[in-house]
């Protein structure tokens, strides 16, 4: 069973260094997203990251509410990460005359959190799906799409058969994801 | 789009968005950990050019400052050109050092009034360490 967000903080504060790697590994996801979408790549964004986790390690102490923490985190990435799109060098030079840009972060870390908490809840339902069932699925979000004559030559299965056991695939992944994200909702209002 | 068509788009964001975190990225963040000081106090990032947006421009050269603060003490920060200009607040005999996460840290002459200005190459995150007497305190981390 998982470790509550809750017990790790406490226990990351205690000098757990598990904890701790429990904590990047769920919120890993949350921060590199949030970095590459404000547009960073390469060593900004490597350094945005390690900029965001340092951060954390001193805050730590200063964390009342671990429910609160993932949106630290997304704050932290996202201002971060427009402050060095600014002072980028290559960059296009802010035109001056319009005024300073605003950071508005609100609605922005709200899709990130939301995105992040829903793309780790299928993630972990995928690996929970049998072998063969993952790897039809992982088959079929390539983009472009496969054909179905492709699917069936790659798996070994009749294409008659590829159409039923996307949608039970599915249904699969679908119950799995909303059992994760429960046992989250339950943990954090624990 | 089918229910089943929706999620599939959104599984394919979501193993994408996985896809993002790299072992440079991983690494980084399970090290940060041995950074942990329980001991020292915290200087906090009080000002910032770039997120408070009133970055000035000099030639091509962006000019970025920062102001940490603790209970007694300050410390301005400006990077302008390579070099780096500050000062610590309130004046008196103290030691500063830059702690670079992937270099040696260095020690920065401050004179009497407390002010300072050398060149400085330092990329990636920064922390500055300000020691007065037996007082040893750290700035947040920062990025130039």
């Amino acid at each position: 069973m998982e470790r509550g967000l809750r017990e790790l903080v406490l226990a990351a504060r205690a000098g757990d260094e598990s904890a701790w790697d429990a904590l990047v590994e769920r919120f890993l996801p949350l921060v590199c997203g949030t970095i590459a979408r404000v547009g960073l790549r390469g060593a900004e964004a490597d350094d945005v990251n390690q900029t965001v986790w340092l951060r954390l390690v001193e805050h730590l102490d200063g964390v009342r509410e671990p429910a609160a923490l993932p949106g630290w985190l997304a704050t932290t990435a996202r201002r971060e990460s427009v402050r060095v799109r600014h002072s980028d060098r290559r960059a296009v030079p802010v035109d001056l005359s319009s005024g300073p840009e605003v950071v508005a972060d609100g609605p922005d870390v709200d899709a990130e959190l939301l995105r992040a908490e829903r793309g780790r809840a299928l993630r972990e339902a995928l690996d929970q799906l049998p072998e063969d069932r993952r790897r039809l699925l992982l088959l079929l979000i390539e983009d472009p799409p496969r054909a179905y004559a492709e699917v069936s030559a790659l798996l070994g299965i009749p294409i008659g058969t590829i159409g039923p056991t996307r949608a039970r695939a599915l249904e699969q992944l679908r119950n799995a994801a909303a059992l994760v994200a429960l046992a989250e909702t339950t943990e954090e209002t624990r | 789009m089918s229910d089943d068509d929706a999620l599939i788009a959104e599984l394919r964001e979501a193993v994408a968005d996985g896809a993002l975190v790299t072992d440079r990225a991983r690494e980084a963040a399970r090290a940060a950990f041995t950074w942990r000081t329980i001991d020292e106090e915290l200087m906090d990032l009080v000002h910032d050019s770039a997120a408070t947006g009133e970055l000035r421009v000099r030639g091509a050269e962006t000019v970025r400052a920062f102001g940490f603060q603790a209970r007694d003490l300050g410390l301005e920060v400006e990077l302008d050109d390579g070099v780096l200009t500050g000062q610590v607040i309130p004046t008196g005999r103290c030691r500063l050092t830059a702690v670079g996460r992937d270099a040696e840290p260095f020690v920065i002459e401050v004179d009497d009034s407390g002010f300072f200005s050398l060149p400085f190459t330092l990329t990636g995150a920064v922390r500055f360490v300000v020691e007065v007497g037996e007082d040893r305190l750290s700035t947040s981390w920062v990025s130039f």
